[in-house]
C-alpha cells in the first residue's frame, strides 16, 4: 500500500469511528424516527400496540411499536400539507383512541400572527394507514390565539377537545376594553371525531400558556383542570365539567394565592380517583400559601379539595403528572439538580392517603421533554423523550 | 398641567440621581450589538462587562405574552434613559434566532445587550443563571453597582425600576 493509500485508509477509519461514536452518544441518528422528533405523545391500543405521534419539521408523524417502544414502524405524516406546528412541553400534538379504535390526533397549528394558532384535528379509521384531511376545530374564523389543545375520549366514546382561546379578548379590545389572559373553550364530537359541535366557552380569564389536564366525568362527560387567573393576577387553578350541551360545573380548585403577572409555563395534571366524581390532582405553584408541587383529592360535587400533600418544593422540581389504577396512585415529576434531570416517583397504594418514599426512575444528562404517564389496561407507563437518551417507554410498578 | 409638571420634575430628579450615581463610562451610549449565543460562561461575561455598574438582566421568550409587555416597557425606559444598562436573554431555542432578532428591532431595543440561549442544554443554562428560578417569564434581576441582585418574577413595575434607579 502506498503511503497516500495508507493515510487515506487511516482517515476513513477515523471518520468511521467518529461517526460510530456520535451515534452512540446521541440516540437520534438523524433518521426520521420518534427519537429525533419533538414532543412525542403515546397511547396503547387494545392489542397492546403503542401508538405515538411526534412533530418533525412541518408535520405531525404517526408511528407504532409492537414491542412497547423497542422498535417502531416507519413514521407516517398525519397532515399531508405542511403547516407550522407548536411542539413544546406544554403545547404538543396529542393522540387518543376512540371507542371503535379510531386513532384521534389533535395539535395546534401556528398561524401568521404573534401567539396565533388554530386547533387542528385528524383521525384514522384504518389503524393508522391513512388519516383524514385535518380540520380546524375553533369556529370563529379569527386570526388570534386558539392554542394548547387537550384531547379526551370518554368511556362512551365522546371526543372532547378543550383549548385556550383569545376571541373574547379580540372582541373586548376592539371596544377599547382590557381583557386578562385567554378563555377556556371546547368542542365535542359524538361520532368518534367525524364531526364536532359548535364551540362552548367555559370561562373567561384563563392563564395563557399552561397545558390543560383532562379526565372522564362519568361515561359521557369530561372534567378539565387548568391554570386560571383569579382577581387581578392570582394564577391558581379551575376545574370544570364539560358536557355536550355546555359546561356543567365551573369552580376554583386550588387556593395558593400565586399572584404573578407572568407565564408560569407549568400546567397541572389529573386522574380519576376510584370514587365517581373525585379526582387526583397535581399542580405547581409559587403562591403565598403553597409553594412547589402539590397533590390533592378533589370532589367535583362539593368543589372541595382535601388531603393536600406537598410533593416536592425543591427549586429543581417541575411538571408533575398523576395516574391511578384502582387504589394505586402514581405521582411523577422532573427534578434537575444542576447536573442531571431525574424522573421522581411517589407511590400510594391506598388511593392517595399515604405515600411511599420517593424513587428515581429515569435520568437524563442533557435537555429533556416533559414526561407523560400512559395508562393502559391496568398498567402505567412513562413515556419520556430526551435529547441524548432518545424516547423511552418504561412500565411503572 | 400639574401632572405634566410633576412628571418633568420626576424625570429631572431621576436624571439627577442617575448622573450622581453613574460612573463616567455609563454616559457613553451603548453601541448596537448583534444577538449573541448565551453559553454556560456568558452570565459571568455579562457580570464582568458591567463590573462596578448597575444593570438589569431581563429573561424573556417568544412564547410568553407578558414578556412582550415587558419588552415594550423596558424599551420606553431605554428611550428615556439611554444610559440604562439592559441585558436581555431570550430563553428560546437557538433556531428561533431570526425571530428574536426581529422582535428586538420591532421594539427598538437595538441599543441594549441581547442574548439567546445557545445550543447548550437549556436546563443547565437556566440553572447557571439562577438555581432558584422555576422558569416563569418574564423574570428579571436588578443588579446594583456592587452586583447585589434582586430577582423579580412577572412584569417589572415602573415603581420597582424607579426605586432601583434611585437606590443603586
Amino acid at each position: 500500500m502506498t503511503l497516500i493509500g495508507f493515510r487515506f485508509a487511516i482517515l476513513m477509519a477515523l471518520l468511521f469511528m467518529s461517526h460510530w461514536a456520535s451515534a452512540l452518544s446521541n440516540f437520534c441518528d438523524g433518521a426520521m424516527s420518534i427519537h429525533c422528533g419533538k414532543t412525542p405523545s403515546a397511547v396503547f391500543d387494545g392489542e397492546g400496540r403503542l401508538l405515538a405521534v411526534f412533530k418533525k419539521d412541518k408535520h405531525v408523524y404517526f408511528t407504532t411499536s409492537r414491542d412497547a417502544g423497542k422498535t417502531y414502524s416507519e413514521p407516517r405524516a398525519v397532515n399531508a400539507v405542511p403547516e407550522t406546528i407548536y411542539a413544546n412541553g406544554e403545547n404538543r400534538p396529542k393522540i387518543a383512541l376512540g371507542k371503535d379504535e379510531e386513532i384521534l390526533i389533535s395539535w395546534t397549528q401556528k398561524t401568521a400572527e404573534r401567539f396565533s394558532g388554530n386547533i387542528r384535528f385528524s383521525r384514522s379509521i384504518d389503524g393508522g394507514n391513512s388519516f383524514s384531511v385535518p380540520i380546524t376545530v375553533n369556529d370563529d374564523g379569527l386570526m388570534t390565539s386558539h392554542r394548547f389543545d387537550q384531547l379526551h375520549v370518554t368511556p362512551s366514546g365522546r371526543v372532547y377537545i378543550a383549548w385556550l382561546d383569545k376571541r373574547d379578548k379580540v372582541a373586548v379590545m376592539a371596544k377599547g376594553g382590557e381583557y386578562k389572559g385567554a378563555a377556556l373553550y371546547y368542542s365535542v364530537s359524538e361520532d368518534g371525531g367525524l364531526s364536532f359541535s359548535k364551540n362552548f366557552k367555559v370561562a373567561d380569564g384563563s392563564c395563557e400558556c399552561c397545558r390543560i389536564a383532562s379526565a372522564s366525568h362519568g361515561s359521557d362527560n369530561a372534567a378539565v383542570f387548568w391554570r386560571h387567573i383569579y382577581g387581578l393576577n392570582t394564577r391558581d387553578h379551575g376545574l370544570a365539567v364539560l358536557t355536550p350541551k355546555g359546561p356543567a360545573k365551573v369552580d376554583r380548585a386550588t387556593q395558593d394565592e400565586w399572584r404573578i403577572d407572568a407565564c408560569p409555563h407549568h400546567g397541572p395534571h389529573m386522574a380519576n380517583a376510584k370514587e365517581l366524581g373525585r379526582y387526583h390532582l397535581v399542580w405547581f405553584s409559587q403562591g403565598d400559601l403553597r409553594k412547589g408541587i402539590h397533590y390533592g383529592m378533589y370532589d367535583v360535587e362539593t368543589a372541595v379539595m382535601s388531603n393536600v400533600i406537598p410533593v416536592d418544593n425543591g427549586a429543581g422540581a417541575s411538571h408533575p403528572l398523576v395516574a391511578a389504577v384502582g387504589n394505586k396512585v402514581y405521582v411523577l415529576w422532573k427534578f434537575f439538580d444542576g447536573e442531571i434531570t431525574r424522573l421522581q416517583l411517589n407511590r400510594s397504594i391506598d388511593g392517595g392517603e399515604n405515600w411511599q418514599s420517593t424513587e428515581t426512575l429515569l435520568t437524563s444528562s442533557e435537555d429533556s421533554d416533559h414526561p407523560q404517564l400512559i395508562a393502559a389496561q391496568g398498567k402505567v407507563f412513562i413515556g419520556w423523550s430526551a435529547k441524548k437518551e432518545g424516547y423511552r417507554v418504561v412500565e411503572v410498578h | 398641567m400639574l401632572l405634566k409638571f410633576i412628571n418633568v420634575f420626576r424625570v429631572s430628579l431621576l436624571w439627577g440621581l442617575l448622573l450622581a450615581c453613574a460612573p463616567g463610562s455609563l454616559m457613553a451610549a451603548e453601541v448596537g450589538k448583534s444577538l449573541k449565543a448565551f453559553d454556560p460562561d456568558s452570565f459571568e461575561a455579562i457580570r464582568a462587562k458591567y463590573q462596578g455598574r448597575p444593570f438589569i438582566l431581563a429573561l424573556w421568550s417568544l412564547d410568553c405574552p407578558p414578556c412582550f409587555k415587558e419588552l415594550n416597557n423596558l424599551a420606553r425606559w431605554k428611550r428615556n434613559y439611554p444610559e440604562l444598562n439592559l441585558v436581555f436573554v431570550a430563553t428560546d431555542d437557538y433556531s428561533m434566532k431570526a425571530e428574536v432578532g426581529q422582535q428586538i428591532k420591532a421594539f427598538g431595543l437595538e441599543l441594549a445587550d441581547h442574548w439567546i440561549f445557545s445550543e447548550h442544554a437549556a436546563v443547565r443554562l437556566r440553572y447557571n443563571i439562577d438555581p432558584l428560578w422555576h422558569g416563569e417569564l418574564p423574570r428579571s434581576y436588578l443588579y446594583d453597582r456592587r452586583h447585589k441582585s434582586t430577582a423579580v418574577s412577572g412584569l417589572l413595575k415602573d415603581k420597582t425600576i424607579q426605586q432601583w434607579v434611585s437606590l443603586r
